[in-house]
């Protein structure tokens, strides 16, 4: 079942190193692809290098989307995880 | 944006003296000084500060690059160095890969957008193919200038040809 949900980056620095790395610890608990979408920009959420091509700032929408069938838990934390602002201001 | 703006070729270290990490910075952040004539920065703090970043997490992004970095005040823009290390640097990178390049940035501490673009522009050049590959191949400063120079342009026609990240 594709499973996809929308959510703002309510963190001050946006997207950057920190947060990526952390969506990325979370991503790889899942055999199933997981992309974070930014407008028509597409990422691989198991790689800092892509997430960080998104230079997504303090107030982008970001989808988190994947066709797998292990991804709809770890699709909600890193959910979670953008909604706490990664532990940050 | 291009590499020229924050990392001039005066910036570019071809083969790094030392493998410590504590000992890199500092080699790279008295260039910064030097190159960008920054008399006001303390060289000592400034590793201090980059060392406690990478206590939080490894700043080793992927694919023998690392990109160690902090905020500090008084920057009117973003500045840095990039270093080329054929020993390798233990960085703790998260892929496990030996770190061979090395950028090492400071930013103004007000200036989320401009520093996301910075860190952009790094990871949209690591992803391509062979940048990589042409910055192990090169012989001297210049080759890697114009390795950075191709990047740029390589970045510039990506973005006029949306979608392409």
């Amino acid at each position: 079942m594709p499973v996809e949900r929308t959510v703002r980056l309510t963190n001050k620095f946006g997207l950057h190193i920190r947060p990526a790395a952390k969506i990325v610890d979370l991503a790889l608990k899942c055999k199933s692809e997981i992309f974070i979408l930014k407008d028509t920009q597409q990422a691989n959420a198991k790689s800092i290098i892509e997430l960080a091509t998104l230079a997504a700032p303090y107030g982008t929408l970001l989808s988190i989307r994947s066709d797998g069938a292990d991804a709809e838990g770890v699709v909600a934390a890193i959910e979670q995880l953008i909604n706490s602002k990664f532990g940050e201001e | 944006m291009k590499f020229a703006d924050f990392i001039p070729s005066r910036a570019i270290i071809l083969d790094l003296k030392t493998t410590g990490k504590k000992e890199v910075m500092k080699e790279m952040v008295e260039r910064i000084k030097e190159v960008f004539n920054l008399n006001t920065i303390k060289v000592n703090k400034a590793v201090e500060m980059l060392m406690k970043r990478e206590e939080i997490g490894s700043t080793g992004i992927g694919n023998g690059f690392a990109v160690p970095h902090c905020k500090l005040d008084n920057l009117k823009s973003v500045v840095g160095a990039f270093a080329r290390s054929s020993r390798g640097v233990g960085f703790n990178a998260l892929d496990g890969v030996a770190i061979n390049f090395i950028f090492l940035i400071l930013a103004p501490s007000d200036n989320p957008t401009v520093n996301l673009q910075t860190l952009q522009h790094i990871s949209q050049s690591i992803k391509q193919p062979l940048f990589g590959k042409f910055l192990r191949q090169a012989k001297n400063v210049k080759a890697i200038s114009e390795i950075f120079k191709y990047a740029d342009e390589q970045i510039k026609q990506c973005q006029l040809n949306e979608p392409c990240v």
